[in-house]
């Protein structure tokens, strides 16, 4: 027997569906506010979660994660009156099952949820043994980069054209490397076409191959990159650096796994498996008709995002300890410890060039601190720590400017400034959103609007520091 | 750009190929590694500034022994010359992940290209190659 969760103010809806679920043989709830919906999320154990957009409380798509977050992770069917297909992909974006408009019908409720219940049930069956993922140099345990090696297994058993996105040095080729060496195709060739380095003409004949004669130069026939990589996987790093005329070529090189070397008159077959990367919003070029449309939906069969190393620091220490082992072992040195300072700049830096600019200001610090056991920040590229020192300076002027802070320290028990910037900021949050919640009395609507925050951030910030829980105890909050 | 140009010391085809650079590289920013053993100790130094990295491959035993320095090139932009235009060449030197292939028998042309593509591609990236200067 399964359990589903009815968000809906519409009573008569929720008394419907929780009829219709009892009448499948499952456990059915309803919640007529966005409020009681995630208070009842939280209490029970839902496999699924009928969600209705426009809630008298706020929109129903904001507490999405909340829900998807809950102890059972439920399936989050979203059901609204005025669909909108940016609407519909939010939802999907943030992992929502379906995307129903009203009116609902018995019929229409049933299929998707019938397939939920399937879905969930053959989770249960089987007992998956953990997938041991190559990774290979992927550094990371962040919930944000445990997601993209979900897409990564997820790729690797597929022969799906994949899309890699993230900015420069998130780490895309090593993903495509990694796709590659954790699919069937792993003992077969791996071709990388880095059309960044190469101009167009020579992506055109790297690509294609040629004819002896073809053109200026081309003494000898020569084999395209897209033949040798035939039967195992073609990377095309950079692949919003190609041109109109090589992307209308190449579309139909993965339509019809046939092309024409420059210069022959004859179609030579391959069957390669595509990835491809870039840094570029393939999406907002098609718009601007710079790069094909077509082209882009034959390419994002699979689609990995991978997250700009701010938005995984806390993957920063993992990384440099792997980085710093592995640049010692090439240097021919032992490995170098770490001061505890050390990991606190670089968690508080902001890596704009990621995590390749993290394993640069590395080796810069372990080849300034040669000899040295010990990496200390003052090892650390001028660049990193003139921006860290200015950072630090402006924030303790605000400090003290505004809460003359400096007189409850003790000399001798001066704490590091992380600690202290981290202890101050939690304070204030914490008496901000206690005295938003008194003030409104506990009504979520009116202190999002007050704050200006959104539900979910609010409830996040509430979460973190217990004043749900804590207001509960005084007197439940509503709405 | 930076360069790290390995090249034998035997013959002249190293300088034959700084001269055909000439115009688009300083030649104070090609760093140059004369044996195999010169280039691998040259990976115990900092790397990051390195633009790219150019090995001309004069026959298969200097094919062989660069690649067991796999490892070592891994995160450098490869641009490979090599002995000769054979299908089982070609498919080793794949596993370096090159970015771009040439031949000893072709003219240096498209090097040169890749090599100008990558020079003014640099502005772009000088964020990240910002963690000092290794020459």
């Amino acid at each position: 027997m399964a359990n589903v969760l009815i968000i809906d103010d519409d009573r008569s809806m929720c008394g419907m569906m929780v009829e219709l679920v009892k009448n499948m043989g499952h456990h059915g709830v309803s919640a007529v506010t966005l409020n009681q919906g995630i208070d009842e999320a939280m209490k029970g154990e839902f496999d699924v979660i009928f969600l209705d957009v426009l809630m008298p409380d706020g929109n129903g798509l904001e507490i999405l994660p909340v829900l998807k977050d809950t102890r059972s992770a439920p399936e989050v069917i979203i059901v609204t009156g005025a669909g909108t297909s940016d609407g519909a992909e939010v939802a999907i974006k943030n992992g929502a099952w379906d995307y129903l408009q009203k009116p609902l019908s018995p019929k229409k409720i049933l299929l998707p949820l019938s397939r939920v219940f399937q879905y969930r049930d053959s989770l249960k069956k089987i007992s998956r043994p953990p997938v041991a993922l190559k990774l290979r140099g992927i550094i990371g345990s962040s919930a944000a980069i445990r997601e993209c090696y979900d897409f990564l297994a997820q790729a690797a058993n597929s022969h799906a054209n994949v899309l890699i996105t993230g900015e420069t040095g998130t780490g895309k080729e090593l993903f495509a490397k990694a796709i590659h060496a954790n699919s069937t195709l792993a003992d077969q060739k791996f071709v990388v076409v880095d059309c960044a380095a190469l101009p167009e003409s020579l992506i055109e004949s790297s690509l294609f191959g040629h004819e002896k004669g073809a053109f200026t130069g081309a003494d000898k026939s020569r084999e395209g990159l897209i033949k040798l990589a035939d039967g195992g996987t073609l990377f095309l790093d950079e692949i919003g650096e190609l041109g109109p005329m090589l992307q209308k070529t190449f579309l139909r090189v993965l339509q019809e796994r046939k092309f024409r070397p420059i210069g022959s008159e004859n179609e030579i077959s391959s069957n390669f498996r595509l990835i491809a990367a870039t840094n570029k919003n393939l999406g907002e070029m098609a718009v601007q008709r710079t790069f094909r449309k077509d082209l882009l939906y034959r390419l994002q069969s699979l689609v990995i995002e991978l997250p700009p190393l701010r938005e995984r620091i806390e993957d920063v220490k993992d990384i440099a300890v792997f980085h710093t082992a592995k640049i010692c072992e090439r240097y021919g040195t032992e490995t170098k410890g770490f001061s505890t300072d050390f990991f606190q700049v670089l968690q508080a830096y902001e890596w704009e060039g990621n995590v390749r600019e993290l394993t640069n200001a590395l080796e810069s610090a372990i080849s300034a601190a040669f000899h040295e056991p010990i990496l200390f920040p003052k090892h650390l590229p001028i660049n990193i720590r003139v921006k860290m020192a200015r950072a630090s300076v402006s924030s303790v002027e605000n400090v003290s400017e505004n809460n003359g802070i400096e007189e409850d320290f003790v000399a001798e028990h001066i704490p590091t400034y992380r600690d202290f910037r981290d202890a101050v900021l939690a304070d204030c949050e914490k008496k901000y959103f206690k005295e938003l919640l008194l003030y409104t009395r506990g009504n979520v609507t009116e202190a999002c609007r007050i704050s200006g925050l959104g539900r979910t951030w609010l409830y996040t910030v509430l979460k973190k520091y217990d004043i749900l829980r804590m207001s509960s105890a005084g007197g439940k909050s509503r709405d | 750009v930076n360069i790290l140009l390995f090249a034998d010391n035997k013959n002249e085809m190293g300088q034959k190929f700084i001269r055909s650079i000439d115009s688009i590289v300083d030649r104070q920013k090609i760093e140059i590694c004369e044996t195999i053993l010169s280039l691998a100790k040259r990976f115990r130094f900092p790397t990051y500034c390195l633009d790219a990295v150019v090995l001309i491959i004069e026959d298969e035993n200097q094919f062989v022994q660069i690649l067991t320095l796999k490892e070592l090139l891994s995160e450098a932009r490869l641009l490979l010359i090599l002995p000769e235009d054979n299908e089982r060449i070609v498919t080793e030197a794949l596993t370096l992940f090159p970015s771009f292939i040439s031949f000893l028998d072709q003219d240096w042309f498209g090097v040169r290209e890749v090599l100008e593509k990558i020079n003014s591609k640099k502005g772009l990236n000088r964020k990240v190659l910002a963690a000092g200067g290794c020459f």
